[in-house]
């Protein structure tokens, strides 16, 4: 009995090792390969023969909020999930709700997606979004980390930027987005902490909702449950679960602890 | 001439009968059930068609709509297995809101 | 206590074995919104499986026509639909006859043939969207589900879904008007829902939902939200079918006092 169960153990063991190694559940920033904010998307890319498209949050979200791609346009918030391609590009869903060619309502043109395709020819600028896994500088990427607060890891205080009006994203897509009435929800939730070394989180939904909404996280990411059962615990975080949906490798870094757990005293007056 | 093929016919006729299973799958005589059919249907049709007035029904006309939906049940229940299948969910939906709606004027008003 | 322990590393390294979980994939495609694999009986027969879709049969039919008088249940296995019952007119076969729409499994032979193809077909197989970018261009938006607004879309005669089947329907008087009503949600701020009878019964009629989904008089019994997104109350058809509550604004829509 006691062999079995040590068997069985330690074969557990090597296949969580195993997995571990390269299943999803590792965070890309820790491993060291991604860059903060950065995707690789590549369901068909380089299948087709072009190079992968590494796409940094961080241009877009200075214009757009998070709900307005990942409710109304419908990305996935995970890599590969979503399975956008050319074809879906060019028929004006994923990139090409946006990334059309047209002219906006403020005259700027925002550049055309996988325009032409399957006729494109790369040396017509498809290496704009498909530049690979490490595609050196980002256009606009620089101007931003210049001009707006930065955190103490070095990546962009979103949520400073937002609150001093350095940006202003909009949370709506052309063509896209349905226009509805915004609802007001500022309850703080206070999440208590099990290590007696660590603050209790004040979660704000304020805070959240002006770039999520409601729809991103309810049901899908934070269930509607009875209450208290929902768990928020370190190790689901992070597995890319909870708060990990978004904090481990786009929102400010879980390994930033004090964001969330404050350093000095309770309460909100203690977060940045 | 015609007299003496009337017994040979009677005689076919009467051997066909014997032949012939005249009822229908379910048992009930065809003839019969036909007729029967014809009931049901019109009742059928005149109970559950009432179903977007019952709010204003009086609770009496609305236990005889009861009443009567459960008398349509056996006719159902005879039917062939696909139509059975569906007319005994129609008439239960049917049979039910008049129920609930009888029920939701003994808890105490209406909406 | 080796015991313990070893249970314990158990427990552990199977709960690192969980996967991902929820929240991380892409949202439903518009077109395949409210789309109902009818599966148990097919998979019985040995048969591919009907991706049965919604947004094509509400354009031309209440949902009264085929949930109430053609006798389609609620939830998927739920009719126990089969080949016999759509040969002789019943489900499927009450419209798909050959006269009003194709004939739905008019032939008893082998389920290989091209004609039972048009709807049995596996889910691995590749599927155009079946004209829904065509029929949804110049239709009113919604949000989410089949990104149609189809309250609006019926309100404006863009769609003119047919409350009466030739020969299965029951002639009926219309509904007498019913007003709307407020609904109070238990968190404090957000705002009330506005439910409208009107809106429903023109798609629903009473008995599509009175009394297999709402049971009792209203206020009666409190609905929560996990109850809707458990497929109870509004859940019955606004997870998947009609516009999903992700839309929380589409009903929770009247301002706090």
């Amino acid at each position: 009995m006691r062999a079995g169960l040590a068997l069985g153990a330690a074969a557990l063991l090597a296949a969580t090792a195993a997995r571990g190694a390269d299943g999803p559940a590792a965070s890309p920033q820790r491993a060291g390969a991604v860059r903060h904010g950065r995707v690789l998307l590549d369901n068909f890319s380089t299948l087709v023969g072009v190079p992968a498209v590494a796409f940094d949050h961080a241009t877009h979200r200075a214009r757009t909020t998070c709900r307005a791609c990942h409710a109304d346009v419908g990305f996935a918030l995970k890599a590969g999930e979503t399975r956008v391609s050319a074809a879906s590009n060019e028929a004006g869903e994923h990139c090409g709700a946006c990334h059309d060619g047209k002219a906006r309502g403020d005259g700027s043109v925002v550049f055309r997606a996988c325009s032409g395709w399957p006729q494109a020819d790369p040396a017509r600028g498809c290496t704009r979004c498909h530049a690979g896994a490490e595609p050196g500088a980002v256009p606009g990427l620089a101007a931003l980390e210049r001009t707006l607060p930065l955190d103490e890891d070095g990546g962009i205080d979103w949520g400073a930027a937002q609150r001093r009006g350095l940006v202003n994203p909009a949370d709506a897509v052309e063509g896209v987005s349905v226009k509805r009435t915004t609802m007001r929800l500022d309850r703080d939730v206070t999440i208590q902490a099990r290590g007696t070394w660590l603050e209790n989180v004040t979660f704000s939904h304020r805070k959240h909702a002006l770039w999520n909404g409601c729809e991103l996280c309810h049901p899908d990411i934070f269930p509607v449950t009875r209450r208290a059962a929902v768990r928020f615990r370190m190790a689901d975080i992070r597995a890319g679960r909870s708060c990990g949906v978004c904090h481990l490798n786009v929102a400010f870094s879980i390994d930033a602890c004090h964001r969330c757990h404050p350093r000095e005293g309770r309460g909100p007056g203690a977060l940045r | 001439m015609r007299a003496r093929l009337v017994a040979p016919a009677l005689a076919c006729a009467l051997l066909a009968l014997a032949v012939v299973d005249l009822r229908t799958p379910s048992g009930a005589p065809r003839l019969a059930q036909a007729r029967a059919e014809e009931g049901w249907t019109a009742e059928f049709e005149a109970v559950c068609g009432k179903t977007q007035d019952a709010m204003s029904l009086t609770d009496d006309e609305l236990r005889g709509l009861v009443a009567r939906c459960d008398a349509l049940a056996p006719a159902i229940e005879a039917l062939d297995p696909s139509r059975r299948k569906v007319y005994a969910k129609r008439l239960k939906l049917c049979r039910d809101l008049y129920g609930f709606v009888l029920a939701s004027r003994q808890a105490g008003g209406s909406p | 206590m080796k015991r313990v322990i070893a249970l314990a590393v158990l427990v552990l390294a199977g709960a690192a074995h969980a996967d991902d979980g929820p929240g991380r994939k892409r949202r439903t495609p518009p077109q395949e919104y409210g789309r109902v694999v009818l599966e148990a009986n097919a998979s019985k027969a040995k048969v591919a499986p009907v991706p049965f879709d919604h947004w094509l049969h509400r354009a031309r039919y209440t949902c009264r026509v085929c949930h109430v008088d053609v006798g389609f249940a609620m939830t998927p296995g739920g009719t126990d639909i089969r080949a016999a019952d759509n040969a002789k007119g019943q489900y499927c076969g009450a419209c798909h006859d050959g006269r009003t729409a194709f004939a739905a499994c008019s032939v008893r032979a082998s389920p290989a043939q091209p004609a039972c193809a048009r709807c049995h077909v596996p889910p691995t197989a590749p599927r155009g969207d079946g004209g829904f970018a065509a029929f949804a261009r110049d239709l009113p938006r919604g949000r989410f589900g089949n990104g149609i607004d189809w309250e609006k879309a019926e309100a404006e005669r863009l769609v003119k879904p047919s409350d009466f089947l030739e020969g299965v329907s029951i002639r009926r008087t219309s509904i007498a008007a019913q007003k709307d009503f407020a609904l109070s949600g238990k968190i404090a701020g957000m705002p009330d829902i506005i439910f409208s009878h009107a809106k429903h019964t023109v798609w629903s009629g009473c008995e599509g939902c009175h009394p297999e989904i709402f049971k009792v008089k209203r206020g009666a019994t409190r609905f929560t939200m996990v109850d809707i997104f458990e497929g109870r109350s509004c859940g019955a058809c606004h997870l998947t079918v009609a516009f999903p509550v992700l839309d929380c604004q589409r009903c929770h829509s009247k301002p706090v006092q």
